[in-house]
């Protein structure tokens, strides 16, 4: 059976774009799970970081040899792994030119093994701003109408021009997700430059309070109180002046549940950023702005 | 302003509860001699406050009475074991304090619960303290990982590997790996994640 010209030539397209790639994309092995990686610039490599979580070492798959490669940052907040190669063993990709859209053709270039897998779909969800279940905040909710071959997890999403939109992982409810390629490019330039991923720091330790319903109606609304139990010195907490005893009632102008929650805030921000605190000492309340430091 | 509810069974324990408040200045809005009689002691309230004491378990039958209805409760106990494990906070107890106490003890704890802070009896023996709970370490009674666990910890949360964090610390990465195991014990969690959002629950972890 003859092809038609318009069908053949997207399958040239296809095919040239794989062939484009193939090379920046291998497959990285833990001793629980096997899945993708590639390699993004001054030869580190990006993956998943779900499943690569306390692994000591993690090797690289290469036409048909092994190497060590060393786990520089596992981000479980926006599941974003860092890895190392001995040596370069590929071309890095580059970002793609242009943002996702909705409906925008995309494919998945994944290898578990030996041999490339392709998944071909579109941009199902390109949304605002997005906070991760574990607390990163990234610039986009990407979901992809796609389905991943085994093993795909880490592998880049790409438009058709061969650059990179996103890294694609497993969601909830079988969804494929998209860590877009500028938190990519964020912890790619934080690990070259400090060696890990920069994550925002306070520097103080906080409990819940265990109030009656009174007492919470009158210190904060109703809403649950947070105590400082101990201010790190230095940190930012220290120099905004944040005291042992102090409560805090909200952050960014949301009231927080728990320490963890706290937490997640924090840590979804990068160093630098500014957080809001409203804080009560005594019968006063006042909202003072610290600028985050680094957790280091 | 708080209206104190005095409760205890006999009549001299209640006498002993008024005139530790009197030597402060405060009257007791009302008196109740069993936990039944709450209910029409609160009708008339607006911010009820519970005092009682003096014997555990007797204590506690006004002590659940209160805490079920959302009421803060201070109880003075006879010396046994008053420390800040005390059955009485599991039960709601927004204060604990040993018996006798000083009035001005009593007073500056029922303030304390007026700002929704806890009050636990300090933890040496023969020294009748009394901790604000928003006083430095009062916060932390218990904690569950050691200094070097939280060092390790705080490693974790910053996203470093094993390797890096055996490089920081100075030991081997065996030695990362069996405080990590100790961590995940005593947290009953199973991986890095869990651990460092458990930590910062119990304010184990520096956020």
């Amino acid at each position: 059976m003859s092809q038609s010209p318009l069908s053949s030539q997207i399958d040239a397209e296809r095919s040239a774009i794989l062939n484009r790639v193939a090379g920046s994309v291998l497959a990285v092995e833990t001793p629980r799970a096997r899945q993708s990686a590639f390699f993004w610039r001054g030869g580190l490599l990006v993956t998943a970081a779900e499943a690569l979580e306390g692994a000591d070492s993690v090797r690289i798959l290469k036409d048909g040899s092994r190497s060590e490669a060393e786990l520089l940052a596992c981000d479980l907040r926006t599941d974003i792994a860092v890895l190392r190669a001995a040596e370069t063993l590929g071309p890095a990709l580059a970002p793609a030119a242009t943002t996702p859209r909705p409906g925008q053709l995309i494919v998945v270039a994944g290898r578990a093994r030996a041999d490339l897998s392709a998944s071909f779909g579109s941009v199902q969800l390109n949304a605002g701003p997005w906070t991760t279940r574990r607390g990163a905040t990234l610039s986009r909710r990407l979901l992809l109408d796609v389905r991943l071959a085994p093993g795909a997890e880490g592998a880049p999403v790409l438009d058709l021009e061969g650059g990179v939109l996103a890294m694609a992982v497993r969601g909830p409810l079988n969804q494929v997700l998209g860590i877009p390629a500028d938190a990519i490019e964020a912890a790619v330039s934080d690990v070259a430059a400090h060696g890990r991923i920069a994550q925002g720091y306070l520097g103080v330790r906080v409990v819940p309070l265990a109030l009656g319903l009174q007492a919470r109606q009158r210190l904060n609304a109703g809403r649950a109180v947070l105590i400082v139990a101990d201010v790190a010195q230095p940190s930012p907490a220290f120099d905004a002046g944040l005291e042992i005893g102090d409560l805090v009632l909200a952050v960014d102008g949301d009231p927080v549940q728990s320490p963890d929650r706290l937490l997640g805030r924090i840590q979804g921000k990068r160093p630098g950023e500014p957080l809001l605190l409203r804080r009560r000492r005594g019968a006063a309340i006042d909202e003072l702005t610290v600028t985050l430091g680094c957790r280091s | 302003m708080v209206q104190i509810i005095v409760a205890a069974y006999q009549a001299e324990v209640r006498a002993a509860l008024q005139s530790l408040l009197e030597a402060e200045g405060v009257r007791a809005a009302s008196e109740i001699d069993a936990p039944a009689a709450l209910g029409r002691a609160l009708a008339e309230l607006m911010e009820p406050l519970l005092l009682t004491g003096i014997r555990w378990p007797e204590a506690a039958s006004f002590l659940e009475g209160a805490t079920g209805q959302g009421i803060p409760v201070a109880l003075l106990l006879e010396e046994g074991s008053l420390d800040a494990a005390h059955p009485a906070f599991r039960r709601g107890a927004a204060a604990l304090l040993p018996w006798p106490t000083a009035s001005a003890l009593l007073s500056s704890a029922l303030e304390a619960i007026g700002y929704g802070l806890r009050v636990v009896p300090g933890t040496v023996p023969g020294q009748p303290a009394v901790r604000h709970a928003a006083a430095r370490a009062g916060l932390t009674p218990r904690t569950l990982l050691s200094a070097r666990e939280r060092a390790l910890l705080e490693l974790v949360a910053a996203g470093l590997g094993n390797k890096a964090i055996a490089r920081r610390l100075g030991v081997s990465i065996n030695t990362v790996k069996y405080h990590l195991g100790s961590i995940f014990a005593k947290l009953d969690v199973r991986t890095r994640a869990e651990a460092v959002s458990a930590a910062a629950r119990g304010g184990e972890l520096m956020l």
